[in-house]
């Protein structure tokens, strides 16, 4: 019973957040109704029983994604304010694609027979990866199956990290482009 | 906890020599770069060496000493990878293009002053994650690989960071890399959840996986879920491909992106995603064929039709390129129908190596066009009109014939490699009984050739006196530089190996 | 969980979220924006992702969000860092400004 009214408090409070970034024209509240959205995410992770994807969340997506998108919007420092109305093509357009998305699912959802509403919470011989709430699964299986993807994973922060770096660094083009060396 | 020492004994990191190789050259290059004196330059003499001798060492042991041609195909890293000789031969490939790569970049990169340690550690990173890529059987690893490809692409095609139009098109190409990567990923969702969870027979134990995907999805080819899903994930990976219905960030990022990055794009990048949608569409959505043959046309008719008529207007040759690019991609997803749509007698490998010839030929061509290009590139490279080509044929010979290969390659004519390649998709297509798309692929063609001939006339015959004189000709003065040694002898290897392939196709065939 | 609540609610509210992020990706003109917009679709993705691993019992779909995080955060590093280069070079982050490429 408390799973239910914090699933419907939080998902309230989520779609609210999602439809707030979409709406707003001002760029910081954007990022604060970003946040809310996030948080009420980890919230529902909760009620999933994913304890460490809710503290992943929570650390990574409202705490470093959310205050490097607020520090870029404090480091440009203008009015970002829109100017100009969407125009009315893509309106129609976006509209569209949405609700044939929107349909495609409900219809789904109502086909719903494949879904079998069970929980298995232990490991079978079969399934050595059933879903378990702690984060020492969480280990094995990285350290493990998917030993290969981590590794992988490794290397795209490490390219994220170089390109941010290099995208980043403050340059004197012109003054480097005057000079003539060898 | 026995099953956890099961996965962790099935890895064996001895399978990815060549990536582990790519990867540790690149760590190398920035430490290196790291440790480096203020004030020497870092030249990427070491990038060159690591990658020419790498590529060299497994294409002779892949392909002559240990080739693996009759191999199922081996399953590695408890089911991410799975490795067969075609997955080695893209593997060899991409090596290749990663080469070229950083060759043709390396001139530019001087010239503008930019770092060049940390491009070719990109570029290496770059070729191994596709080098994964294509030997993915999971949709997590496919996942993983595929966005470091594409995390790499973003810093490579705005590496010009102090141009606003490579910074521009790295922009493009994030914000529609990221759309299609939550579109992909919603996609696999989809198919992940109804595996998962099917209860009309014993859902697979690991649902992620191509293998086990299989079963499950040719049981349910007609539940909406996983048609929804397959449609999401062909949609996400259509991005990569430069097919609609993501087709609209090519020509702006072919544009903008540095010469040779926009080689590797259009060459590697594209590449890869062939691979894995042939991979896909054969294996785990294959019992959804009925499903995928109408959608994949459609897509296909679109590419195609986008691709040559949005060519026909432009005079900007690095859009021309970027435009043709759909074009190809529209051609090689006939391939791919072909593929899926075959009688069940031909063999699919057999239009597989029909693609891989297509892309090879595309990409001797592609790397000869572009690197002509970024020689002669001024020093804002996106802006390249047509004209910047007049009389090409008079001022560096070689140059314009580089150059009229690689085109008359690319638009597909007779003696070069190019016709040989469009010639064998079009017998595939044919044998799959696509008759209708095989019409639309000649209308292409045949456009093509009107927009390819186009340049080709403008380097060999010199303009016509303009009756306006009041109209300004900004390149008056502009005379071409000859290439570095080196790189004129690599060019010259392409154009040469593009017309031998025209002739000599068939030994390569039955060694497959 | 065996109660009420089941797998469909939790779809239905991934699916609103993240026909609401493609929206917010069609219709606005903010780069900024924009890109926070993408972050809410992969959000909506890790939600149906987490639902139909809890409720088939399977873990693959929890490390498959594990990895759709971190590829996420190093995209908005990636897609801040150009925004801010770029911005250096024009003083705008607005779509309708970015207009160089294709004239």
């Amino acid at each position: 019973m408390n799973e239910e009214i914090l699933f419907y408090l939080f998902s309230t409070l989520m779609l609210f957040g999602g439809s707030a970034v979409v709406l707003s024209r001002n760029p910081v509240n954007a990022a604060l109704y970003m946040i809310l959205a996030l948080v009420s995410l980890a919230v529902l992770f909760l009620t999933l029983d994913a304890f460490f994807l809710a503290a992943l969340q929570v650390l990574v997506y409202a705490g470093a994604v959310m205050v490097l998108f607020l520090f870029v919007i404090m480091m440009l420092d203008v009015d970002l304010r829109e100017r100009s109305r969407p125009n009315i093509m893509a309106a129609a357009l976006g509209l569209v694609t949405t609700g044939a998305v929107v349909a495609i699912l409900l219809t789904w959802v109502g086909e719903g027979s494949t879904i079998r509403p069970s929980v298995g919470s232990v490991p079978t011989p079969g399934n050595p990866l059933a879903f378990v709430t702690g984060s020492k699964a969480f280990g094995y299986a990285l350290l493990t199956k998917y030993m290969l993807p981590i590794q992988v994973a490794g290397f795209l922060l490490l390219v994220a990290m170089v390109g941010a770096i290099l995208l980043g660094r403050r340059t004197k083009l012109k003054s480097s482009e005057g000079k003539d060396g060898s | 906890m026995n099953d956890f020492k099961l996965y962790a004994e099935a890895n064996d990191w001895g399978l990815l020599v060549p990536e582990i190789s790519l990867a540790f050259g690149a760590l190398l290059l920035l430490c290196r770069e790291a440790l480096r004196k203020q004030g020497r330059e870092s030249g990427g003499g070491l990038a060159f060496l690591l990658q020419g001798g790498l590529l060299v060492y497994f294409v002779a042991r892949y392909l002559f000493f240990d080739p693996r041609p009759d191999s199922a195909g081996e399953s590695a890293f408890n089911g991410m990878i799975q490795q067969s000789f075609p997955a080695d031969v893209m593997r060899c490939f991409f090596l290749g293009c990663a080469f070229l790569t950083s060759l043709f970049a390396n001139p530019g990169l001087r010239e503008r002053r930019l770092p060049q340690a940390e491009f070719h550690a990109l570029v290496s990173l770059a070729a191994a994650s596709m080098m994964l890529l294509v030997q993915s059987n999971h949709f997590l690893m496919l996942f993983v690989s595929l966005e470091t490809v594409a995390v790499c692409f973003y810093v490579l095609v705005s590496y010009h960071r102090g141009s606003p139009y490579s910074l521009e098109a790295g922009l493009k190409y994030l914000v529609f890399g990221a759309l299609s990567s939550a579109i992909l990923l919603f996609g696999i969702a989809l198919l992940y959840g109804t595996a998962a969870s099917w209860s009309g027979g014993t859902a697979p134990s690991d649902p992620l996986s191509f293998t086990m995907l299989e079963q499950f999805v040719a049981a349910n080819s007609d539940s909406l879920a996983v048609r929804a899903g397959t449609a999401f994930v062909l949609a996400g990976l259509a991005f990569k491909l430069g097919a609609a219905p993501f087709q609209a960030w090519v020509p702006d990022v072919y544009q903008g992106a540095p010469t040779a990055v926009t080689a590797y794009l259009a060459v590697a990048s594209k590449s890869a995603g062939f691979v894995v949608l042939f991979n896909l569409v054969t294996g785990p959505l294959f019992g959804l064929r009925e499903f995928l043959i109408p959608l994949l046309s459609l897509v296909a008719i679109i590419t195609i039709l986008f691709g040559n008529l949005g060519a026909l207007t432009q005079t900007n040759v690095k859009r021309l390129m970027g435009f043709s690019g759909v074009a190809h991609a529209g051609y090689l997803l006939v391939g791919i129908i072909a593929a899926i749509g075959m009688h069940p007698d031909v063999p699919e490998k057999s239009v597989f190596w029909a693609i891989v010839f297509y892309l090879l030929s595309y990409s001797l061509a592609s790397y000869g066009v572009f690197g002509v290009m970024g020689v002669l590139a001024p020093t804002e490279d996106a802006d390249q009109p047509r004209s910047l080509y007049s009389s090409l044929a008079q001022k560096q010979p070689f140059l314009a014939f580089t150059l009229a290969v690689g085109l008359g390659s690319l638009a597909g004519i007779p003696p070069l490699a190019g016709f040989i390649g469009k010639l064998l998709l079009f017998v595939v297509a044919f044998q799959a009984e696509l008759y209708g798309l095989l019409a639309v692929m000649v209308m292409g063609v045949v456009i093509a050739i009107y927009y390819y001939f186009a340049w080709i006339r403008e380097t060999v015959f010199p303009p016509l006196p303009s009756l306006d004189s009041s109209d300004k000709e900004p390149q008056v003065l502009w005379s071409p530089q000859f290439p570095s040694l080196l790189l004129a002898c690599i060019l010259g290897l392409l154009t040469l190996t593009t017309i031998l392939l025209g002739f000599y196709q068939s030994s390569l065939g039955q060694s497959f | 969980m065996d109660g009420v609540l089941g797998i469909e609610e939790y779809l239905v509210v991934a699916s609103i979220l993240f026909c609401i992020g493609l929206l917010g990706v069609i219709l606005r003109r903010n780069v900024l924006l924009i890109l926070m917009c993408l972050e809410l679709m992969l959000n909506a993705v890790n939600l149906a992702l987490v639902a139909f691993a809890r409720y088939s019992g399977n873990m693959d779909g929890v490390i498959l969000t594990f990895f759709a995080i971190t590829v996420a955060a190093a995209e908005v590093a990636i897609g801040l860092a150009i925004l801010v280069a770029l911005y250096r070079r024009r003083k705008s982050i607005f779509l309708q400004d970015l207009n160089l490429l294709g004239r």
